[in-house]
């Protein structure tokens, strides 16, 4: 078992092969070898986050090994699995907190799971639908947007 | 918490990365670190290897261009180079596609091409763009321009030094004209040379002293080319040279003195009236 803690001091104890889920503990684990049960700290998810990602972990540990990428095959973001995608109605601040911690945590598949997610809420909107889903503020000044719009009509339309 | 405009660059690029790149390039009016973010060459890059059908090797211009060829020529800069990068297609075949307009400059940023062919496009127009100069892995370059509107050869043509197969010419309306730039001296690799020429209003054809340099050069097409002048002495010493035909020209004086002795499997000067040709023509002359 190994044992990790958060930013704001949760230990949570896991198996070994959840935590190899992480690119970033598993180098650790090889670092300090096996003996070693001095928790890992992982100072940038706080517990609350860390449960989430625990959770995904788990109901991932029996997953067969990735089958070789069909290099012909185009990939698109639908391409979600149903309990990931159950996984991820969360709120807007969890989910990009998660995304945070699998980009900290080096979890490409967890990774992956949020951007398409995020991806999704994207496609098909407008720039101010978009602006408005994400508070995205407009820093732009009114020449450079005009200049922007410009540059853009060759995509409207089509 | 966490917001999106929280997420490193790199991350921020693997959600957008998913997006059509229609919509993505929409999206660069959200606000100056999108704008920043989308318009980067390593974007692009990334944006079109994931939403674009990895395609095998060659041939994307095809009869069947997808949506992205049709955009292809309008789309910002950056993307134009990294879809050339990625999928483009070492060949290039822009044939019996009924293309109007002119050929564009843009077709310059297709580096990857290693043979490039225009042909039986009725209503595309010359000239032929400098740019395509830039193309520098070209084995093969054959255009043929159909429309009366032309131009002359662009001297860049000299820096396609891998270039093998040159082939230019105007088979209804002869519109394309000379003179035949002497850089084109410099494609040392050059086994096949056609070129068909109208007459330059603003100067005379001759045959470029430079092109004796072309130490592959085994075919040298340039009947009907409205040549005058002598034929370079150089051309004498020409080591591969197995075919030439230059007739239909207005070329004077005698030919190299070289040439009397050499096997050439086809030799046709007939219509030049200023040219002493050796009579009885060669027997290792096959006409």
């Amino acid at each position: 078992m190994v044992k990790i803690t958060s930013s704001d001091n949760q230990e949570f104890t896991i198996s070994k092969e959840i935590a190899n889920q992480s690119v970033l503990i598993k180098n650790m684990l090889e670092d300090v070898g096996e003996s070693d049960d001095q928790p890992i700290p992982l100072p940038n998810v706080s517990g609350a986050i860390l449960q989430k990602v625990i959770e995904y972990a788990t109901m991932h540990k029996d997953d067969p090994p990735p089958a070789p990428e069909d290099e012909t095959k185009l990939k698109t973001s639908e391409d979600i699995e149903e309990r990931d995608k159950e996984f991820m109605q969360l709120d807007q601040g969890t989910m990009f907190e998660i995304i945070l911690a699998a980009n900290y945590l080096d979890m490409k598949n967890l990774l992956d799971l949020g951007c398409k997610t995020v991806a999704n809420m994207i496609k098909g909107k407008s720039v101010e639908e978009v602006r408005k889903l994400f508070n995205i503020v407009n820093d732009f000044t009114p020449e450079e947007e005009e200049q922007i719009r410009k540059e853009n009509e060759w995509c409207e339309d089509r | 918490m966490a917001s999106f405009s929280d997420l490193p660059k790199d991350v921020a690029a693997l959600v957008l990365r998913w997006i059509d790149p229609r919509q993505i390039w929409k999206l660069r009016a959200l606000s100056k670190s999108f704008n920043d973010l989308i318009s980067t060459n390593h974007f692009a890059a990334q944006n079109l290897a994931t939403v674009v059908p990895p395609i095998k090797s060659t041939i994307i211009i095809s009869k069947k261009p997808t949506d992205l060829d049709l955009i292809y020529l309008d789309a910002p800069v950056v993307y134009q180079t990294e879809y050339a990068r990625l999928f483009l297609a070492q060949d290039l075949g822009l044939v019996q596609l009924n293309l109007i307009g002119t050929i564009p400059f843009e077709i310059g940023l297709l580096t990857s091409l290693q043979s490039l062919s225009i042909a039986n496009n009725p209503h595309l127009r010359g000239p032929i763009p400098p740019t395509i100069g830039n193309l520098v892995n070209l084995r093969k370059l054959q255009i043929s321009l159909t429309n009366e509107v032309g131009g002359p050869i662009p001297p860049e043509l000299g820096n396609l030094v891998f270039l093998e197969h040159l082939s230019l010419d105007s088979t209804h309306i002869r519109s394309l004209t000379g003179p035949i730039p002497r850089q084109l001296g410099n494609l040392v690799n050059l086994k096949w040379l056609y070129l068909s020429l109208n007459r330059n209003p603003d100067c005379e054809s001759t045959l470029p002293a430079e092109l004796g340099s072309l130490v592959k050069l085994e075919q040298m097409f340039l009947g009907d080319c409205c040549l005058v002048g002598e034929i370079p002495a150089e051309f004498g010493t020409l080591p591969a040279l197995r075919a030439v035909i230059l007739e239909n020209n207005q070329l004077t004086g005698r030919i190299p003195v070289e040439w009397e002795r050499r096997q050439f499997y086809l030799c046709n000067l007939t219509n030049n009236p200023g040219l002493e040709v050796p009579n009885p023509l060669p027997r290792n002359w096959n006409n």
